[in-house]
This record gives C-alpha cells, sequence and structure tokens, in this order.
C-alpha cells in the first residue's frame, strides 16, 4: 500500500462531490467505481470526517454517515460541494483519448466524439492551458486504402479476404469476419474471426496486402469470449505471450539498443545479455538472423544449433545459386 | 502512505477555501490542524513551503494574495476559482468519457484521466437515462490503448505547456550519462518508442531525445523557454539517413518472405516460387534476407548476393565460437 499522497489527496477531493450527489450510494458500488477496496473506500471516508475547517467542532467537520457499512450519506460536505475544476493532464489526458478514438479506421459516434472534444478544448483554453494537439503524437502508417477497406467491412459488417505477412515471416491468404480495430501505441490491429484458423485472430494492419471486400456476411462472433472489449490485454489473440518461453541472447555494440526495449528482459548488471520471448522457433530464428553477426542466441541450445544450420545450408544454396 | 501528511493538505485546503480573507502563515500556523504551533517558524515554513507547491502541483488554485507594494498578506482558495465549470455534457458524452479513461488505462495519463471523469460525474446534474439502448462500448467498432509508462512524459508535457525549461541526465547507448538543458515541445511515439522533441538551450539546436535513455527524474527549472515551440513537422524525427538505394530481385518460396514482401514494389508469380522486387539500402535488404534465409532461392544483384554471403561466413565464424 504504497499510495501516495499525489494520487490519493484527488481522489479524497472527489470522493465528497461526488457522494453528495449519490445519496444512500452502496460502499460496494463507490469502492469498485473509484478502483479501490471496500477497506480503502472506508480508511478514506474515515480520514475524512476527522477532516474540516478551523475549529474543528462539531458542526466544522467532514459530516458522512457510513457506519451501518452499507450506504453512504453526506450529510456536510463543508467547502466540498463541487468538484475541483480540472487539471490541464486531465484535460490532455481526455483530449488526446479523443483523438486517438477519432481517427480509429470504423469508429461510429464520430459526431459525439467531436462535440465532446470540442467542448473539453474550450475547458482547456477557459482554464489557461494550451490545448493539447502537437503535444503527444503518435505516429501510424498505414496505408489509406487499406484502412478505408477494413473500415468499409466493419461497417457493413463483410468479410475481407487479404494476404497476411506475418511476424513470424510466413505469408498466408485470409479471409475473416471483423470484429473491431485496435490501435495500441502506434500499432493498428484488426481483431477478427479468421475463418482459415476458425478462431479469434489479430491482425496487424500494416502487414495486410491485397485487401478485399467478400460479397459474405460477417460471421457473428457474438458468443465467443471475446474478453472486454476495451482493453487490448484483454484481447484473446494476446494471452499466449504471456506464457511464452524466452530465448538468452548475446548482444554486442551495435544491438546494444535491445535491451531497452520494453518488450525484451534486460538485466543492468549484464547489459549485454538480453532474454527474448518467442511464441515460434521459426520467428525466433528469423528475428536473430536479420541482425546478421550483431548477436548471438545462446539458449535454448537447439535453436543456437539451428541458427548454424541455417547459416551453412544458406552460404552452400546461394553459392551454387550464383 | 503518509496519514498525517494527507489529513494536514485536507485541512489546509479546507481553511484556505473557507476563508473570505487571505490567511496570514502564522494564522495557519496557529488554527490549521496538522500543524504544530510549538515546532520552531523555519520548519513550520518548510512545511508550508513544501505543501503548498504540491497542492498547486495537483492543480489546487493557492492564490498568495499580495498589497499594491507586493507584499504577501496571505493565502486562500477562491471558490469560484476551484469550482469546476459545468460542461454541460449529455448522457452519452459521460459514457465517452468512461471510455476515452481507458485508453491510457495503466498509463501515465490513466490517474489524470480517472480523476477527470469523477468530477465531471458530480457536477453534471444531467445524468439523465441514456437515450440509445446501445452503450457507447458496444456500439465502438474500434479502440485505442496508449502503453506509454516513461516517467519522464508526465513533466515533459507539462513543460511543453508552459513553455520552461526542463534538465534531465541522457545516457547515450556509446557514451557516460550527461546533463541536459532542454525545451521540450512535444512527445512522440514512433516504432513503439517514445521521443521527446524539442530544442537543447545549451547546444542550441533542435533536439530528439529517446525517453528510454533517460536515466532518474526530468526536473521543471524555473527558467522560461527561449523558443517558440514548432508546431510544424514535429514529428519529423530526425534518424541516421538511408545508404544509397538498389533494386534487387530475390527468389523466395510461396508463403514466405513477409518481411522482404512489406516492402516490395511487385511480386512476380512462379509456380513453386515467388520473385520479389524490392528496391532499399544494401543493409535493409541483408536483413530481410536473413530473415527469410531458409526459404530464400537466388538473390541478384550480384553485390547483394555477395553482400549475404560475406556476412553468413562472418556469423558462421561467431556462432563456432
Amino acid at each position: 500500500m504504497a499510495e501516495n499522497v499525489q494520487d490519493r489527496l484527488p481522489r479524497l477531493l472527489a470522493l465528497v462531490p461526488w457522494l453528495s450527489q449519490r445519496p444512500g450510494i452502496t460502499l460496494t458500488e463507490t469502492s469498485s467505481h473509484f478502483g479501490v477496496s471496500v477497506d480503502q473506500l472506508t480508511t478514506d471516508l474515515y480520514q475524512l470526517v476527522v477532516c474540516g475547517v478551523p475549529g474543528y467542532g462539531p458542526d466544522q467537520l467532514v459530516d458522512i454517515d457510513f457506519y451501518d457499512g452499507e450506504r453512504i450519506w453526506v450529510t456536510d460536505p463543508q467547502t466540498l460541494s463541487t468538484p475541483m475544476r480540472l487539471t490541464p493532464d486531465e484535460l490532455a489526458a481526455h483530449c488526446i483519448a479523443l483523438r486517438f478514438l477519432s481517427q480509429l479506421p470504423g469508429i461510429s459516434d464520430k459526431g459525439e466524439i467531436g462535440e465532446l472534444a470540442a467542448k473539453l478544448d474550450q475547458a482547456a483554453v477557459e482554464s489557461g492551458a494550451v490545448s493539447a494537439p502537437g503535444l503527444i503524437n503518435v505516429e501510424t502508417f498505414v496505408d489509406p486504402e487499406i484502412q478505408n477497406l477494413v473500415t468499409e467491412s466493419l461497417v457493413r459488417n463483410i468479410k475481407i479476404s487479404f494476404e497476411y505477412l506475418a511476424g513470424d515471416d510466413s505469408v498466408s491468404k485470409r479471409s475473416v469476419s471483423p470484429i473491431r480495430v485496435f490501435q495500441v501505441d502506434d500499432n493498428l490491429y484488426l481483431e477478427a474471426m479468421c475463418d482459415q484458423a476458425e478462431a479469434i485472430r489479430l491482425f496487424r494492419l500494416d502487414r495486410i496486402r491485397q485487401p478485399q471486400l467478400l460479397p459474405d456476411q460477417a460471421a457473428d462472433s457474438t458468443g465467443s469470449d471475446l474478453g472486454s472489449k476495451l482493453s487490448f490485454m484483454g484481447s484473446q489473440a494476446l494471452h499466449a505471450i504471456h506464457q511464452a518461453p524466452h530465448a538468452t541472447i548475446r548482444l554486442t555494440e551495435k544491438t546494444q539498443w535491445l535491451s531497452e526495449e520494453n518488450w525484451i528482459v534486460s538485466d543492468p548488471e549484464e547489459p549485454m545479455l538480453i532474454r527474448v520471448p518467442f511464441l515460434s522457433q521459426d520467428w525466433l530464428v528469423g528475428w536473430a538472423l536479420s541482425f546478421g553477426g550483431d548477436l548471438q542466441v545462446i539458449e535454448p541450445p537447439d535453436i543456437a544449433a539451428r541458427i548454424m544450420d541455417t547459416i551453412c545450408e544458406g552460404i552452400d544454396r546461394l553459392t551454387v545459386d550464383g | 502512505m503518509n496519514r498525517g501528511k494527507t489529513e494536514r493538505l485536507l485541512n489546509l485546503v479546507f481553511a484556505l477555501m473557507a476563508t473570505a480573507r487571505p490567511l496570514t502563515r502564522e494564522q495557519i500556523r496557529q488554527s490549521v490542524s496538522g500543524y504544530d504551533p510549538e515546532v520552531s517558524s523555519e520548519s513550520f515554513e518548510r512545511m508550508f513551503e513544501r505543501d503548498k507547491d504540491e497542492l498547486r502541483s495537483m492543480g489546487i488554485p493557492v492564490q498568495t494574495v499580495t498589497n499594491a507594494f507586493d507584499e504577501v498578506l496571505g493565502y486562500r482558495i477562491s471558490q469560484d476559482n476551484y469550482r469546476l465549470i459545468d460542461l454541460n455534457l449529455t448522457a452519452r458524452e459521460l459514457e465517452i468519457l468512461s471510455v476515452t479513461q481507458q485508453v491510457w488505462d495503466q498509463a501515465v495519463l490513466g490517474p489524470a484521466a480517472r480523476t477527470a471523469v469523477w468530477k465531471i460525474e458530480a457536477s453534471n446534474l444531467t445524468t439523465s437515462a441514456t437515450t440509445s439502448t446501445e452503450s457507447v462500448s458496444e456500439s465502438l467498432t474500434g479502440f485505442a490503448q496508449v502503453r506509454a509508462k516513461e516517467a519522464a512524459i508526465l513533466p515533459l508535457l507539462k513543460a511543453a505547456r508552459e513553455g520552461r525549461v526542463v534538465q534531465f541526465l541522457y545516457k547515450p547507448l556509446d557514451r557516460e550519462a550527461e546533463k541536459r538543458v532542454f525545451e521540450p515541445w512535444s512527445v512522440v511515439c514512433r516504432g513503439g518508442r517514445w521521443y521527446t522533441v524539442g530544442f537543447d538551450a545549451v547546444r542550441s539546436e533542435r533536439r530528439t531525445f529517446k525517453l528510454a535513455r533517460i536515466q532518474g527524474t526530468v526536473s521543471l527549472t524555473a527558467r522560461e523557454a527561449t523558443q517558440a515551440p514548432q508546431h510544424e513537422g514535429l514529428a519529423d524525427i530526425s534518424f541516421p539517413q538511408q545508404d544509397v538505394t538498389i533494386e534487387a530481385a530475390i527468389s523466395i518460396g510461396k508463403s514466405h518472405g513477409a518481411a522482404l514482401r512489406k516492402a516490395a514494389a511487385s511480386v512476380d508469380h512462379h509456380e513453386e516460387y515467388d520473385v520479389v522486387h524490392v528496391t532499399a539500402a544494401q543493409s535493409d535488404l541483408i536483413e530481410w534476407v536473413l530473415t527469410s534465409l531458409p526459404e530464400v532461392r537466388s538473390v541478384e544483384p550480384e553485390s547483394l548476393r555477395h553482400g549475404v554471403i560475406t556476412t553468413l561466413s562472418n556469423m558462421k565464424v561467431k556462432y563456432r565460437g
């Protein structure tokens, strides 16, 4: 419980007016809304009721009734009957998020998102904060034609086919029923029910080639367990990465930058050794080879041996062909 | 967590909001619960300065009231300044806000996004039933998530917003860490990595720094930025220039070579293999050929083939140890 004052005070200040608007709300409902345990919420409330204006007599303290352990009534909020104005960070967080959402291919509610963004921008200007656009840029590199076709398949709820250039270097023809588009940092993904895999898969939009709309109605995916609709990590297709095995790899000066990547495990004590999660051996072999001699797989030993074999075969094949 | 400190700060907020006349330091020391009237005035001063700065850093408008001679009369929080002005949001818009909050989720602006929603929910009285039967999250056909966890982002954004100079320790890969004095303009995500673009005040030129290489904290100085942010081409991060490009033709197995095909200008399809035509720097071409090595049948032109074989021969020596 290492919560600092910077996290805690804004919550306490927001709690009082929020509860005032909702007389008789339960402890359980409130704690889940604020993302804390019931115990933490109770601690928060006990702390609030000993605070107030100087004098600190019965009429000068915050008064909240929550002692039957079920429902909460604010009987005297003292000076906290209204919430505090939004801070520049709070405004920026939502302005930036709205911009991301409105730029997604196939997003519905575009009109409402635009109006909301305008209201928040106005509030930002009034509070003297510079409006957010430009302060944070997340660049996506996806061919607009691919974006448009994916959007159309989502909007019309029809299947789309494409050639998929996967991260493990395989190339395959797919026909899929689109479910939604994810943007995670600067990557766009299509989550879709894949006819070939007969399961939900994620496809990175920049790896899609030759997309074509199909005349078929998209398959209904409402029955499948999608996990949380708003969480990328809740997405089925990503679960496997958590159980992935790791390879131990030795870096050279040219590849030392890899230790800064957040998907790679590195130890500051041994900056030249990294641990790389891998879902497929083919991917790991190709990925390791792509760095030329600037890194070396040490473990697992069978992969190191496979890389050596691939190198020798490659030399033979390309030398003979020439 | 410091329970006493939280309570002291809360009491300070209540006291400063409840007063019409500014409270002097002495009044605060004597009357606000949490300050000990018995401690030395130096330690009270230190504590009060820190508390006041901390409240302000959380966005609480603590006013320093001065007279015509610029002497400090005292402190207060004006209710009008404090209060959130009703944004007149519709129920649907409120719902969208709970979705945008999740864009940040566990990332740096997550806590700010959450408190904003609590505040708006506490002020908005138009929380009538949703007009649409379908919830916003159900109707969304897309979702965005920003995973940025780099703590440096918050102070950099603040400095960019306020036009201030920051300092930090920067560790280039090939050198020792060095101190940088920098006027940030923006924070940029490219290729999954975060950078800050701005003006290096010491070197007097536009610079891009990788956030993963910033050591320790980014601290805001009192100094104001000397250069106006360049909003045009902010995202234009300078990377080392590529080598001369060459036109290559690589024969490769049918369902392989994704990396090469991603950059391909065209693909000739044959019965058993494809010929991928790519124009790129030799170093990139070698990288892609190596990625797909088991499936590569031939490489043209001769200079590229030679380059691949040389690289492979060096690797063979290394792997043999």
